[in-house]
């Protein structure tokens, strides 16, 4: 017994020797605070990571709600499955899935958000004790101005009115301390406008070639922003909605908050408009086939137009899941897969084709002639009717506003050297029906496909198999590189990103002047019609909220612009009750010799209509059990 | 050495059943159900079930509680078999075919307990009738309406289920209306089904005739769906 206790004894004595310094110990693999930020590199590497979690919504922005988070990644890697937040809107579909608006179309970005300010925070602290020269401090103070105004601008876009936190929260063992409650709505959108402008007092001129903030990016990000507050005043009563939060003003501004946003967005505007460093890129086409080629080849190459890009998100580092994205594997049309099993996702809608205009007939928007009575809206084949009978599958889409055919590949034209066969069907000449189904007939001794191609390897269209031909007959060329050859592996995407471009300034203008009154009318109209210009077209609109609308869905589409123009001018809900999206199908009519083409319009095949509700023009407060927030109406 | 192994084994047996206490809770045994009665006529009134009226409540005696809803089935019923009993404060019923209610009551939720709510429909749908020849479905009716808002619009929703309303449906025809209804005025409108997909010859489908006021967050109302089956030959 008596060993027991000595043994006892000594082992106790051990201990409380033994554990001396352990705590205090410092990690040998970690960069102190103190280190990091006195060296100008270590700022830099730290300003590169702080760009890297900014919540630019790019190639590889994923939209949707998934554990974790969204933004830059989904389930392995960028693109995963090809969901663009476009295919919830009524202007693009997924060839396979029911991809439409639900609660689901816009995820959380709630933590993300709070960590970049934390961290943002953490190194504007530290700004004022840098070694550095005024013109670097400077400079400092307005980058990460605008790194903030950038993630407080995503968090307001999906949250309302949120926690304002200026200064990296100091932990101490009382909790309640850090709890920070919800400002309102009109205080977050005004915090947003201060800090772009804060950026844009400190920030050097530049162009989009930089990479980094520069002046005109923090303007062209408050003139984004800025509309955006406004439209929501505005436009509060197409949707109001009751309950705590508003009671409270943390969701919903009123209306005379509007002009004053619109005045901000029109003066951020003119600054870079009157600064004569941008233009639109070849403004004056010679044709509307050189206007297509012109638009199609700003998005290849955005390095190629650094008059028109304020703020490029570059991606060079092929393989990294983080950077390089997608695009190509995913929305080349199904006959340019090269082996890559799930091609041909992005499919614009007839709805979207029916927005442009016609150069014969323009300053409205023309719906596809596809019957002789010129009554367009129908859904289906009806045998009864007369349908215009066209030579190819693309004809009839001659006539319409460049833009249309420098965004999609149609039925019947080449890319990549390639004609892509886009076929729903035929009508045997005896007047029966072959539509949305495998099979084949023989006329005059010619056989005859109902997709176009007798393997499903030779078509790009209305094929079910696979999910890899488009269900709208329309296809997908923005953002694709055409000299370049499908290379069937991931993250091989290397085209960069306009974030920001100078059309869209443009259009922010002429839309706070339309709604607001404010600003001038002559100028507004001007550049709204430059935009058209560029596009091929030859007379000139009116500044009307409808011309306005048409020309910004059209020359910004699938820049995930359009989602946040129906959200913040409240259409969505009167778009969505129950809506479904169209397709057009170029059918094959064997009646005729030599066969033509009549064009059918009908619902999307194997889809549904969708319906939005009202409560999702803001997202649920995420973590309400530990954070005591008021959570958004109708949660 | 044996006794003390044993000695020690069992001591941990003992330390291990009494740490671990069975946590299973009660399973709730409480029931709040009811209906939405019209003040007037005493009939429940008809709604969506999507996007309809859900039956606010909070259960009261914990801190940041979320709000639980009920939802109010097309029939103008609601029930729930599962709640906790207990008190709960019962929000003001809004965003209905009804006038927003605006008293927070307190109620006792035990193993049965019904609760109606008396509200005030905006419009009534009289004297309707809802007939089919061959593909196209007319229906007739009057519009009574208990506030001085204008009627926004009125509406014939067809499909496969009785639920059937303006957000259920495979096909609709609505018309604008914008304007103070008159309750003699009667109303037509005709659906014609013939080249919708949605609608097979042969079969039966509900058609229901709603009614929407222009009032903040309001829902449509509705008459009783009707049961009509489309012809086989035109």
């Amino acid at each position: 017994m008596k060993i027991y206790k000595l043994l006892y004894t000594a082992v106790l004595g051990l201990t409380l020797f033994g554990c001396s310094d352990v705590l205090d110990l410092k990690p040998t693999d970690k960069l102190s605070g103190e280190d990091l930020f006195s060296d100008p590199e270590g700022v830099k590497l730290y300003m590169a990571n702080l760009y890297y979690q900014l919540p630019v919504e790019d190639f590889t922005y994923f939209h949707r709600n998934r554990d974790g988070g969204t933004f830059n990644y989904n389930g392995g890697g960028p693109n995963n499955g090809g969901f663009v937040q476009a295919m919830h809107t009524d202007i693009a579909m997924h060839s396979e899935f029911g991809e439409g608006v639900s609660s689901n179309s816009w995820g959380s970005w709630w933590n993300e958000g709070y960590k970049l300010i934390r961290d943002v925070n953490t190194l504007i602290k530290v700004i004022p004790d840098l070694d550095i020269n005024d013109q670097n401090r400077k400079l400092l103070i307005g980058e990460t101005a605008f790194i903030r105004a950038y993630a407080y601008f995503a968090l307001a876009k999906r949250y309302g009115g949120v926690p304002l936190i200026d200064e990296a929260q100091e932990y101490s063992t009382d909790v309640e301390n850090l709890k920070v409650p919800r400002s309102t709505e009109k205080e977050t959108w005004d915090f947003v406008m201060t800090e772009c402008q804060l950026a844009a007092d400190n920030l050097l001129e530049g162009d989009g070639s930089q990479r980094r903030a520069t002046k005109y990016a923090a303007l062209a990000l408050k003139s984004r922003a800025a509309l955006h507050a406004a439209s929501l005043a505005k436009f509060w009563n197409k949707s109001p909605v009751t309950g705590e939060a508003v009671d409270k003003g943390l969701v919903g501004m009123s209306e005379s908050a509007a002009s004053e946003f619109y005045q901000q967005c029109i003066d951020a505007s003119e600054a870079i408009m009157q600064s004569e460093v941008f233009e639109l890129f070849r403004p004056n086409p010679a044709s509307p086939e050189e206007a297509a080629e012109n638009y199609r080849q700003l998005f290849e190459n955005p390095n190629g137009a650094p008059q028109e890009a304020i703020f490029i998100k570059g991606s060079a580092i092929i393989g990294n899941d983080h950077t390089a994205n997608n695009y190509e594997i995913w929305f080349n049309p199904n006959q340019l897969a090269n082996g890559w099993p799930h091609p041909g996702r992005y499919c614009p809608t007839a709805e979207w084709a029916d927005m442009f205009e016609v150069y014969d007939t323009p300053g409205v928007s023309t719906k596809l002639s596809t019957v002789v009575d010129g009554n367009e809206e129908y859904e289906g084949y009806d045998p009864d009717r007369e349908y215009i009978k066209y030579d190819t599958p693309h004809d009839v889409y001659k006539g319409k506003d460049a833009r249309l055919w420098g965004t999609a590949i149609l039925p019947g034209t080449i890319w990549k050297n390639t004609e892509i066969v886009i076929q729903a069907g035929f009508i045997k000449p005896d007047g029966s029906t072959k539509f949305l189904q495998g099979g084949s007939t023989t006329v005059n001794g010619v056989k005859y496909y109902t997709y176009g191609s007798s393997s499903a390897s030779g078509h790009s269209g209305f094929n079910p198999a696979g999910g890899n031909h488009t269900r709208t007959g329309i296809g997908f060329k923005k953002f694709l590189n055409e000299p370049v050859d499908v290379n069937p592996a991931w993250n091989q995407g290397t085209l960069d990103f306009m974030d920001m471009r100078y059309a869209e300034i443009l259009l922010n203008y002429a839309e706070a002047v339309a709604e607001s009154g404010l600003g001038d009318q002559t100028l507004a109209k001007k550049v709204l019609n430059d935009i058209r210009k560029r596009a091929g077209h030859t007379t000139e609109v009116d500044l009307t909220s409808e011309n306005i609308l048409r020309e910004r869905t059209v020359e910004l589409c699938f820049e995930n612009k359009r989602f946040y123009d129906l959200i913040r001018r409240r259409d969505f809900h009167e778009l969505f009750n129950v809506r479904d999206r169209h397709a057009i199908l170029p059918i094959l009519d064997l009646r005729e010799d030599p066969p033509k083409y009549v064009m059918v319009r009908d619902v999307v095949p194997r889809s549904d209509p969708k319906t939005f509700e009202p409560k999702w023009y803001y997202r649920p407060i995420p973590g309400r059990g530990a954070n005591g927030l008021v959570n958004n109406p109708l949660y | 050495m044996k006794n003390i192994q044993i000695l020690i084994f069992l001591m941990c047996g003992v330390l291990a059943f009494s740490s671990c206490e069975l946590d299973n809770y009660e399973a709730p045994t409480g029931s709040l159900s009811g209906s939405l009665i019209d003040m007037e006529t005493g009939e429940t009134v008809q709604g969506d079930i999507i996007s309809g009226t859900n039956i606010e409540l909070i259960e009261q005696g914990y801190e940041n509680p979320p709000i639980q809803r009920l939802v109010v089935k097309v029939d103008g019923t609601y029930r729930n078999d599962m709640m906790f009993e207990g008190k709960y404060t019962l929000l003001p019923l809004t965003r209905g075919n009804f006038v927003p209610k605006t008293d927070t009551l307190t109620i006792d939720i035990g193993g049965q307990t019904v609760h109606n709510f008396e509200v005030q429909p905006y419009i009534r749908i009289k004297d309707y009738s809802v007939t089919i020849d061959g593909t196209k479905i007319t229906a007739t009716f009057k519009l009574e309406q208990t506030v001085d808002d204008k009627v926004k619009s009125i509406g014939l929703f067809g499909h496969s289920s009785p639920a059937v309303g303006e957000p259920l449906q495979f096909g609709k025809k609505t018309k604008t209306l914008n304007k103070v209804v008159d309750p003699t005025t009667e109303y037509e409108l005709v659906m014609d089904v013939r080249t919708d997909k949605d609608f097979e010859k042969g079969k039966a489908y509900h058609f229901r005739i709603g009614a929407l006021i222009s009032a903040d967050e309001a829902e449509f109302n509705y008459a009783p769906a009707v049961r009509l089956t489309i012809p086989l030959s035109e």
